[in-house]
């Protein structure tokens, strides 16, 4: 839900784009824009693939003629919110724009993108350290890079400006030497990968006059500039001196160019709200949803934060739920400090806000081969604890609540707030349900079942500052499944409600938003795949999904008449980007993937899985040998816990096609084999190196259809 | 579009089967389960009107009744309506067209309707897409199948309203009744309804009365409205409080001048207004001091204190533990219900020895339990007893010891240590009336500023009652001073006072006394009438008549609803179920004729008391039974076009400043005092009126009398 003022306005969607890298420097493909939806096929330009019919069409295909992954672009298109169109349409070419005091029709659209690589000049990654604010002796990457040097530690490729049709250039690169005008900063060659650029924009025009942006980014290219013995090596998950990548992120502002119906000037419109792109890696297994993604946490963030949605949480009065106008400080400030609740009386929907949760753990056995000795745990099938057709009944008026038993028992193993460093439930109230226990057996018939879930990596399992072990879900994912526990959810397919009239946002862009954000990890953030724990902090939004722009970096975001500011190339002379940091500001180019591991490949290849030590709560790593301490040693405890299989696979199945005649018919069966993903790359600091230069030849994990039979996922395109 | 359903042969088609026809005809081939209950509309009407989908409540329930069991007193409603079995022996909310010649032709049944319930109905909401059907959470209702019109959902909006009917008969007419009615040969019954609530549906004045004879449904109302006002004390921001009106009146009360009586009108119409936002129909009772009962019994002595107690406790009261009379509805009682929370939570069971009695104070109660339980578990219970005890009687007061003084050796005074120690009696009825008797507002009501004095009514009998009922505590030990035993009662001192309730209808009396003593006295105002009142958002002007107020004071009043649409000749009351203390103790009588329909032709009305027999040729002279005369001039034939005789039909606007319209139904008071005495000298004990037309010429009584009501109304 968000207020809609009646006034005109225009917003970029989706709000945070997500670009990936590939090493093809041709080929791509757009981002997917539902949750585990697949991307969508695309020419060399970005021009989406469709069908008779006229509708995208999504690709399995991840590499190129020649191998080499594509890189995933993110497309952005400009929505209308007027009077006319409360829930918002894409502006097209001729659209009427209600400019400031103007208006005219839409000649053309100016998009502005900044992106950078502020990782190698930023503090090292520790952690949860420096979340709220970094100590004073926090050590920085590079250290040994002092004063203003540390200013070439920043990745710079400048501003580039592009327009939809004829008011100038159509495409421009972030690349070396290829930006007149602006002051640019790269690093000196690399071994064993240089960077020589960020990626590239361009504008693509739909047969519906659409003007969209293209955006892609590196080619994942990794180096460090430390060339001498043993150097260049990768000694740290995340950070390593001398390293640098094209990883990047930055803002995108756009104008819409109009001609004023009075004077048949050119003018502009601001788009109001800017959206921001962030450049991640591959996603290797797309189909395969992480247990929190980033949307589960900027939408918790949002309703906890940002009054999203007052008739879920809020301070009471569920029945007129208020309006909080998340850009009026004072406003918001205040609901902040207020005593706030869930609305019990908040019933979810299942398949769109319940059964997408509990599925995601069964999906993660084609990306792990953990789950298929764990005893068929999650199956949804018939007879599993999941069981779809038992866990999807609400108690119904006049019959006893029978599958009760079912959800309170999964909802029971949830790690609860408080609860980040406990392996095994501990709850005093703990009490599993009735069909669970034996006569005579009581709490001890439960004690399998023992350990809290999910059973996936924390923000901390490493040190003894700040632990957080083990992962838990957000406080709105916890409170939707208490509900769902208790009876309290709708099963929409038995009340006659289409998906298409369940809790649709009150802007139709708002789909576009969460939907993309639905395929990056929310968590753990160690540091994190797309983003580091930054996307989780209320300071760096504007307002619910939107980044914050620091206005310095944009190029005059005020409506003026066209030829006086023609994009970056006049009146546009920014400050150097700030190797610090200013939240009030507003974020700069490469601000939000600064924290992640420098080269991302090391923390990549490492996060797979992880002995986590649960001996004592608070710590993370126990010294027994000084001085020496043989009970506590005998006593210790260790977990061998899964990162995020669904971001970077373990264990992949791999399919075989054998054609065999039988009684002189051609016959076509399937064999399959689980074996490691990242094969002939251990996860050591010298595979971490290794990942460097073979991560383009992994393969990509995607859904089978020929074979109901085999394994739903399995590998393809390995480079052998 | 549903359409009109045509009556077809047999039973005709009632209003819910219109509405479930709409609501099937939107659902189409729908599935839809609603959390099991399948088509909810078409279950039985009894379940249909309880169903809950995912919490909201589908057909919005009737407001709550208020549970009088916590005070030990029988249920009632915040808006109660009789069932009503015969349309022409009850009022009607609707005014019947004008040209109705017989009230019961075809009209249907009235029944309870309630504004607004359709509208705040789940299913109402959920058929127009309101939040949350509007597709934020829930997408509208019926689910799976189409939108039902603006007019068929008004429909079943207006259904719900008039309290979703199960079967809408045409009324089998009645006709004998209906005729024996506008005849006299039956009488209209007495209204069971409190008659704040009729006042409160014909916006008439509300009537505070005296709170010796408030009723059961009364007494249970206030005790809850000033319970959910004592219940937002957790909330200190939030001025519907009760502590926050305590605390106003410590902080802003004017007293010793000329503001004192208008300043405490408009707080108590404030505090008041607070009281009606939690019932409608409550108002503050008043304490009239000087009554027989509070005087004969000021200081009873030990023995009769000890009727009061079980058997079982032998020792006698101690003098100082006696308190004075208060009125009966503030005073301290156990139930047995609160007994049985108190044992449940340790207190010993012998506390149960306290249920049934009466106590003036916490002072006589806590004497008896300590008797009962010891002195020791009674310190340890003592708190967790006064929370109860103010759970079942929050009118009741801890720190309240009315005529507990004390000489500097603890000896109880009685009035002779208020006497002594503030130089004041309690009030007795010639002081009042002596009071009455000034002639100037100085003196009366209080000195201007430049000039400040008291007013006589402020000096005595307002302060001493105020001492008198705050009091002095025995317990209280200066050297261990405990923050539950203080020295005075909280009315002893202004800062104070407020928090008491006792302190509302003693001010009640108070502004009583004024409005008595300015219909005496009219046109006698204070110096500065434009001077603002500190702390409220009034003037003294605003504060010179409690008419504007809405609310006037009687000891109590007897209501008979009758149809305005019914023509009659003559009214006959059934006996009034006067009690013999109101007819005792009342100085003036009044008979009220409500919305009397202006007739067209000129009549006369003749009243006559228990005398039901009485026509037009019962003697009016020397007829002790004669109580009065009424005429009426009629309009004559209408000389405009149609609707010239119509008075403004829909609600009159606060807009409209017209005068008011020749038609437009008037009200009638007749001073019957004289005819009650002579009737209750010669030993009535109860009270029936007749009204006789007395046509203009005709010998045969002409059916002219219309109107919505009659009461009889005792002041004191």
């Amino acid at each position: 839900m968000q207020a809609n003022d009646l006034t005109t306005k225009y917003k970029i969607h989706p709000a945070i784009g997500i670009a990936r890298v590939g090493d093809s420097p041709t080929d791509i493909y757009l981002a997917p824009e539902t949750e585990g939806g697949l991307p969508i096929a695309c020419d060399e330009q970005g021009n989406a693939t469709l069908d008779a019919k006229g509708q995208e069409q999504t690709t399995s295909n991840f590499k190129d003629s020649s191998n080499r992954v594509k890189r995933q672009a993110a497309r952005f298109q400009i929505y209308v919110y007027d009077e006319k169109n409360p829930h918002g349409r894409e502006l097209q070419v001729g659209d009427i724009i209600q400019g400031e005091g103007t208006s005219g029709k839409l000649v053309d659209i100016e998009w502005t993108v900044w992106m950078a690589n502020k990782k190698s000049s930023w503090y090292q990654f520790a952690q949860l350290e420096g979340e709220h604010g970094y100590a004073p002796d926090h050590p920085l990457r590079n250290a040994d890079v002092q004063g203003t040097d540390r200013q070439k530690l920043i990745i710079d490729p400048g501003a580039q400006t592009v327009y939809g049709m004829k008011q100038g250039q159509q495409s421009a690169s972030f690349t070396q030497g290829e930006n007149e005008g602006q002051s640019q900063n790269f690093p000196p060659p690399l071994i064993p990968n240089s960077i020589t650029s960020l990626g590239a924009i361009n504008t693509i025009q739909t047969k519906d006059k659409n003007i969209r942006l293209i955006v892609r980014g590196g080619l994942g290219n990794s180096g460090s500039y430390k060339q001498e013995f043993p150097q260049p090596k990768i000694s740290h998950y995340a950070n390593n001196e001398g390293w640098f990548d094209d990883i990047s992120d930055g803002p995108v502002t756009a104008k819409l160019i109009y001609q004023d119906d009075l004077d048949h000037q050119l003018r502009y419109q601001v788009v109001h709200d800017p959206a921001w792109v962030i450049v991640g890696y591959p996603s290797f297994a797309p189909q395969i949803v992480d247990m929190i993604t980033i949307d589960d946490l900027v939408y918790d963030l949002s309703v906890r934060q940002f009054a999203y949605n007052t008739y879920l949480y809020g301070r009471g009065n569920f029945d007129t739920p208020e309006k909080i106008n998340p850009e009026d400080t004072d406003a918001l400030d205040f609901w902040r400090d207020s005593p706030k609740t869930y609305n019990p009386d908040y019933y979810p929907y299942f398949y769109k806000e319940i059964w997408p949760i509990l599925t995601r753990p069964y999906y993660m056995q084609y990306t792990t081969s953990v789950l298929a000795t764990s005893n068929d745990a999650h199956e949804i099938g018939a007879r599993g604890d999941f069981d779809e057709s038992l866990v999807s009944q609400p108690p119904k008026h006049g019959e006893r609540d029978v599958y009760k038993s079912m959800r309170i028992f999964i909802y029971e193993a949830l790690r609860r707030p408080g609860e980040e460093n406990q392996l095994l439930i501990t709850r005093p109230d703990y009490n599993l349900s009735p069909r669970r226990e034996r006569p005579g057996q009581g709490q001890q018939s439960a004690d399998y079942m023992k350990e809290l879930m999910p059973l996936l990596c924390g923000d901390n399992p490493l040190t003894n500052t700040l632990p957080s072990k083990f992962l838990r879900l957000t406080d709105t994912q916890l409170f939707l499944l208490k509900q769902w526990a208790e009876g309290k959810f709708i099963n929409e397919k038995q009340e006659d409600i289409l998906d298409s009239q369940v809790e649709q946002p009150v802007e139709k862009g708002v789909l576009l938003d969460r939907g993309v954000l639905a395929n990056g990890l929310g968590g753990a953030f160690c540091p994190g795949a797309e983003v580091a724990w930054i996307i989780r902090n209320p300071a760096i939004y504007s307002k619910p999904y939107r980044i914050k722009i620091d206005g310095d970096y944009v190029p005059n975001l005020t409506s003026r008449t066209v030829k006086t500011t023609p994009g970056v190339t006049a009146l546009f002379s920014p400050p150097e980007l700030s190797t610090d940091n200013g939240f009030d500001q507003g974020m700069q180019p490469g601000d939000l993937t600064k924290y992640s591991a420098v080269p991302w490949q090391s923390d990549f290849n490492e996060c797979s899985d992880q002995y986590i030590d649960y001996t004592y709560d608070q710590w993370n790593v126990l010294y027994p040998d000084s001085p020496p301490d043989a009970p506590l040693k005998s006593q210790q405890k260790t977990k061998q816990t899964l990162w995020w299989p669904s971001h970077r696979p373990m264990q992949v199945w791999q399919q075989f096609v054998n054609h065999t005649k039988e009684k002189g018919k051609n016959v076509t069966t399937y064999s399959y084999d689980q074996v490691d993903w990242a094969r002939g790359i251990p996860a050591t600091k010298a595979g971490d190196y290794k990942m460097v230069t073979e991560w383009a030849k992994l393969g990509f994990v995607v859904k089978q259809d020929v074979d109901p039979t085999g394994p739903a996922y399995v590998e393809t395109e390995a480079d052998e | 579009m549903a359409t009109k359903q045509k009556k077809g042969p047999g039973k005709p088609k009632s209003r819910l089967d219109h509405v479930r026809a709409i609501l099937n005809k939107a659902a189409g081939d729908s599935t839809a389960d609603y959390q099991g209950y399948g088509r909810f509309w078409d279950l039985p009407l009894k379940e249909f009107l309880e169903v809950s989908i995912y919490s909201i409540r589908m057909i919005a329930p009737l407001p709550e009744p208020i549970d009088c069991s916590t005070f030990g007193m029988q249920e009632t409603t915040t808006n109660a309506a009789p069932e009503s079995n015969s349309c022409c022996g009850n009022k009607e909310t609707q005014p019947p067209p004008a040209s109705s010649s017989d009230c019961c032709s075809g009209a249907d049944t009235p029944t309870t309707t309630t504004p607004g319930r359709g509208a705040k109905s789940g299913l109402i909401i959920g058929l127009k897409g309101e939040f949350p059907f509007d597709g934020s959470h829930f997408p509208l209702l019926p689910w799976g199948g189409t939108q039902v019109s603006a007019e068929d959902i008004l429909y079943i909006s207006n259904w719900i309203d008039d309290g979703c009917p199960d079967e809408d008969h045409q009324v089998a007419v009645d006709k004998q009744k209906s005729e024996a009615l506008a005849t006299g040969q039956e009488a209209h019954v007495v209204s069971d309804r409190p008659t704040n609530v009729i006042k409160n549906e014909s916006d008439g004045l509300k009537q505070r009365k005296n709170i010796e004879f408030l009723t059961e449904d009364e007494i249970c109302k206030f005790r809850y409205a000033i319970q959910e006002l004592l219940s937002l004390d957790k909330f200190p921001l939030d001025n519907r409080n009760y502590t926050y009106w305590g605390r106003l009146h410590g902080d802003e009360c004017q007293h010793g001048w000329e503001q004192f009586l208008t300043w405490h009108r408009m707080f108590l119409y404030e505090f008041e207004q607070r009281l009606q936002d939690v019932v409608p129909d409550v108002t503050l009772p008043y304490w009239n001091w000087p009554m027989d009962m509070y005087l004969k019994g000021f200081l009873p002595p030990q023995k009769e204190v000890m009727k009061n107690f079980s058997k079982k406790i032998k020792k006698k009261i101690p003098r100082e533990m006696v308190s004075g009379v208060i009125p009966t509805i503030l005073r301290c009682y156990l139930t047995e219900e609160a007994a049985k929370r108190l044992v449940a939570q340790g207190v010993p069971a012998s506390i149960s020895e306290m249920v049934g009695f009466q106590y003036n104070s916490g002072l006589e109660f806590f004497w008896g339990v300590e008797q009962l339980i010891g002195k020791q578990a009674l310190a340890q219970h003592k708190l967790a007893i006064r929370a109860e005890l103010l759970k079942v009687n929050p009118l009741w007061y801890p720190y309240r010891y009315p005529a507990n003084f004390y000489d500097a050796n603890g000896k109880a005074l009685g009035e002779a240590g208020m006497q002594s120690k503030f130089n004041h009696h309690y009030p007795r009825t010639k002081d009042v009336a002596q009071i009455l008797q000034v002639s100037n507002w100085t003196d009366f009501g209080g000195g201007p500023q430049y000039d400040a004095s008291y007013g006589v009514l402020d000096m005595n009998p307002h302060n001493t009652i105020h001492i008198w009922s705050g009091g002095f505590n025995p317990n209280f030990d200066p050297n261990n001073p405990d923050p539950n035993e203080p020295q005075f009662g909280d009315m002893l001192n202004n800062l104070t006072a407020g928090y008491d309730p006792i302190f509302w209808p003693h001010h009640s009396n108070v502004d009583r006394l004024f409005n008595r003593w300015q219909e005496l006295h009219p046109g006698l105002d204070p110096a500065d009438t434009t001077a603002s009142l500190s702390g409220l958002d009034y003037t003294v002007k605003d504060a010179l008549t409690i008419k504007r107020l809405g609310y006037e004071y009687v000891i109590g009043s007897y209501y008979v609803e009758t149809n305005q649409g019914m023509k009659m000749s003559k009214f006959n009351s059934t006996k009034l179920g006067t009690s013999s203390m109101m007819l005792a103790n009342h100085l003036k009588a009044e008979l009220r004729l409500h919305n009397v329909i202006q007739p067209s032709v000129s009549y006369g009305l003749r009243v006559f008391i228990n005398q039901p027999d009485a026509d037009s040729k019962t003697p009016v002279t020397d007829n002790p039974n004669y109580a009065g005369f009424v005429s009426f001039f009629g309009h004559g034939d209408c000389i405009g076009g149609p609707g010239h005789c119509d008075p403004p039909k829909n609600n009159p606007s606060r807009f409209d400043f017209r005068s008011m319209h020749h038609n437009t139904p008037r009200n009638v008071k007749l001073d019957v005092t004289d005819a009650v005495k002579k009737l209750v000298d010669k030993g009535a004990n109860d009270l029936q009126i007749s009204l006789v037309v007395i046509g203009p010429g005709s010998e045969v009584a002409p059916k002219l009398l219309q109107m919505n009501g009659l009461s009889m109304n005792f002041s004191d």
